[in-house]
């Protein structure tokens, strides 16, 4: 054989093995990413691909993890373990019952209505904030501040966000910021921290802040502006265990109104805070009271004993009716035009005990969505989960125009949206 | 008319079970109108009964009015059940009739009814975020605050503390509104009232709580490395986890303690049936791994306090992990 001829079979032998060489190398690479991906599922991680054209490849994007790039774990989103997330950027109607986000979220509310209707809300695992829109399905991300282990978060009107987690101790640690810009501009976000908080809330616009700190004897009321400046203590009680919320609106006054932590077996009271300070009582010495107001005055409450009662009163000086439904008034929200309210009611009674298991996470229930009518006293189911579905609706909020409620799953923490009008 | 005016005793629910003083007048025998509750509530049920001294009323044609305006009469007509007012507003009921002996009978009752709420709260140990309300436990303290309702000034009343019907001097006064005492013993109930007057007798209102003693609850949740403490969903007595490692945090309700960290506490651990070792910090975490092995653990935890010796407190759970590690040269923690 001359030597041209060797040559060219030691050539061709030679780029047969380089091709075999990379083939193989691809493949083992493809394993092990395959692996990596499965292992980030069981962990809770999967790819999410977000929206104005920040979609990068799914081999960029784990090679990227791979081999250190830091951008690659903005990309990697976290969800339920063994599920898809459902983000969608499809521009399809999304079903009729929509789970947003298939990971845990710390907190969510509507922004602005019509064409500009959003949903908003910030992820547990990132503290990431996000807006999905409700007609479209489509989810963007709106701010890009890496925090891990959110636990709860408010989100106002206006663009601020109070992100809630925990300190090495145990104790809550609570941070206030703004998102402002658009969708993908990345805008972190700006921090400043309240320290000792125990509860806390927006004012109805957005603009201030009521916030109860432990001070050892009891807690102190504070009242400051949206950046947490100006704090002005407004408010003491040797009561420890206070739920807060602020409501208002556009023709009505605004109001704080302070409830005991409910438990079945002892009383609970709601009440208004007054500007002098003083309480004024809303309701008082319902066992395992659970209340829910609206700013024009209706209110919605529930007692635990005996049994399961939600009640319902146009105004404070109006009878109270007792509705044909059971349920608390955590799993309650009043629409914009107040004569309606919507609710998970659990489609089996809790047992005795409820409230408190319900809590700590001990039981969670299987809910159907109903509609209120409280002025007639009148409920009506409205939607039930599919076979092999199953919510257990908690804090939930209607949109400005009545169309969507949306709620936390208490089961798992994630993002659910009920389109109402069919 | 002049007379009965004369007669008129005002009652502001103060004492029971006399719910009406007077002075009597010849020829006219007294009656005196119980009220029940003694304290009634702003718009509330109150049941009335006119009672008289060796008088038997079941024969008497009873005439009862409020506010002058007749409500109820009848023969034997001896109680009656009306609304009382918003709090603070005063309702005038009068009861009389005329025997067979023609003897005139007449009672009257003033009803003031004024609002008082009672709040317990503890101050024993609940997470973060918890919405529900602390319990007490032995070691912790109860704390008992009245409200009273109304344009009354709490700072302006006298308050009268009771623990199982024994008055606590040391606790009752002026303004004293709040009242903090050792939580019942375990296993106990212990009932409290407090009554709230003025002065001048214009406010007077009684509330009471019934108070049991409960023992700290202990609920295991994962503690995600990105979610943190799933508070949400407390593992019950067997649960699967899909992870191979997970660390769970115990978490003590109710426990007589302000944090979670605190020294006092003990926690001892046991995974199928072995002891593990205490650890400074984080005692109440344990992470487990199911990598080379069945995955099952059978973990026991049981809750002491190094001083509270009530404290002891036990609780299991069967845990299932995955039991296969990750074969993966690039796997990170």
């Amino acid at each position: 054989m001359d030597l041209r001829k060797l040559l060219e079979y030691a050539l061709i032998a030679l780029i047969a093995v380089i091709l075999g060489s990379l083939t193989g190398w691809y493949l083992f690479i493809r394993r092990e990413t395959a692996q990596t991906v499965a292992d980030g599922v069981a962990r809770g991680y999967t790819v999410q691909t977000f929206g104005s054209g920040r979609s990068p490849s799914f081999f960029t994007q784990m090679t990227g993890a791979v081999f250190g790039n830091g951008t690659s774990e903005t990309a990697l989103a976290p969800s339920a373990p063994g599920t898809d997330t459902a983000a969608t950027s499809t521009g399809k109607q999304p079903p009729e019952l929509w789970q947003v986000q298939a990971a845990p979220v710390a907190g969510m509310t509507f922004i602005g209505s019509g064409a500009s209707l959003r949903l908003r809300y910030v992820d547990r695992a990132t503290g990431r904030v996000f807006e999905a829109d409700p007609r479209t399905g489509e989810i963007v991300r709106l701010e890009n501040t890496l925090t891990p282990k959110i636990y709860e978060a408010l989100l106002s009107s206006s663009g601020k966000v109070i992100e809630r987690t925990l300190s090495a101790s145990g104790d809550a640690t609570t941070v206030i910021g703004t998102v402002s810009g658009s969708a993908a501009t990345g805008t972190a976000l700006a921090r400043i921290e309240l320290p000792s908080v125990t509860r806390i809330t927006f004012s109805p616009s957005g603009a201030e802040l009521f916030y109860l700190v432990n001070e050892g004897s009891g807690v102190s009321g504070y009242r400051a502006l949206a950046d947490g400046s100006k704090a002005s203590r407004v408010f003491s009680s040797p009561i420890m265990n206070w739920r807060v919320s602020w409501i208002g609106g556009a023709t009505s006054s605004s109001m704080i109104i302070l409830t005991t932590g409910a438990t079945d077996g002892l009383s609970g009271s709601a009440y208004e805070l007054l500007g002098s300070g003083e309480l004024r009582a809303l309701q008082y010495g319902l066992p395992g009271l659970t209340y829910l107001r609206s700013p024009l005055g209706a209110s919605l409450w529930s007692v635990s004993s005996p049994g399961l009662q939600l009640y319902a009163q146009a105004s404070d000086t109006s009878a109270s009716i007792r509705l044909p439904i059971a349920t608390i008034a955590d799993k309650c929200a009043w629409a914009p035009n107040e004569r309606t309210a919507y609710c998970g009611v659990p489609q089996v009674a809790p047992a005795r005990g409820f409230l408190g298991a319900w809590y700590r996470g001990d039981v969670h229930t299987a809910d159907a969505v109903w509609r209120l009518q409280p002025g007639a006293g009148e409920a009506t189911r409205i939607y039930t989960p599919q076979t092999g579905q199953s919510i257990d609706v908690d804090s939930p909020s209607v949109d400005e125009s009545g169309s969507y409620v949306a709620f936390i799953n208490a089961a798992d923490r994630t993002l659910w949206v009920l389109r109402l009008e069919k | 008319m002049l007379s009965r005016i004369s007669l008129l005793a005002a009652v502001s629910a103060l004492a029971a079970p006399a719910a009406a003083l007077a002075l009597a007048i010849p020829g006219e025998t007294q009656l005196s109108i119980v009220a029940t509750p003694a304290y009634p509530a702003p718009l509330s049920r109150v049941h009335l009964e006119a009672r008289g001294v060796l008088i038997d009323l079941s024969d008497v044609e009873l005439v009862w009015s409020m506010d002058d305006k007749v409500i109820a009469q009848g023969v034997g007509k001896s109680a009656v059940d009306i609304t009382s007012k918003s709090a603070g507003q005063t309702t005038t009921v009068t009861v009389e009739g005329v025997t067979a002996d023609g003897q005139t009978l007449f009672g009257s009752a003033l009803l003031r009814p004024a609002a008082l709420d009672l709040i317990v709260d503890a101050d024993s140990y609940v997470p973060p975020f918890y919405r529900g309300r602390a319990l007490p436990t032995p070691g912790s303290r109860l704390l008992l605050h009245a409200i009273p309702q109304g344009t009354v000034k709490g700072a302006d009343l006298m308050y009268t503390w009771k623990r199982n019907g024994d008055t606590l001097a040391a606790l009752s006064g002026r303004g004293r509104s709040t009242a903090i005492v050792e939580a019942p013993f375990l296993f106990g109930t212990d009932s409290f009232t407090v009554e709230a007057r003025s002065d001048d007798g214009s406010y007077s209102a009684r509330a009471s709580a019934t108070v049991p003693s409960t023992e700290p609850q202990l609920s295991l949740y994962q503690n995600h490395p990105l979610y943190g403490i799933m508070y949400n969903a407390s593992l019950s007595g067997s649960a699967f986890v899909r992870e191979s490692e997970m660390t769970f945090t115990a978490v003590p309700y109710f426990a007589p303690v302000y944090s979670i960290k605190d020294a006092a506490l003990r926690y001892s651990w046991t995974v199928n049936d072995r002891p593990i070792a205490e650890t400074d910090d984080d005692g109440n975490e344990i992470t487990l791994s199911g990598t080379n092995s069945t995955g099952r653990a059978l973990v026991g935890l049981e809750l002491t306090h190094a001083t509270n010796f009530f404290i002891d407190t036990t609780s299991s759970w069967n845990i299932m992990l995955s039991s296969s590690p990750a074969n993966d040269i690039f796997r990170t923690f």
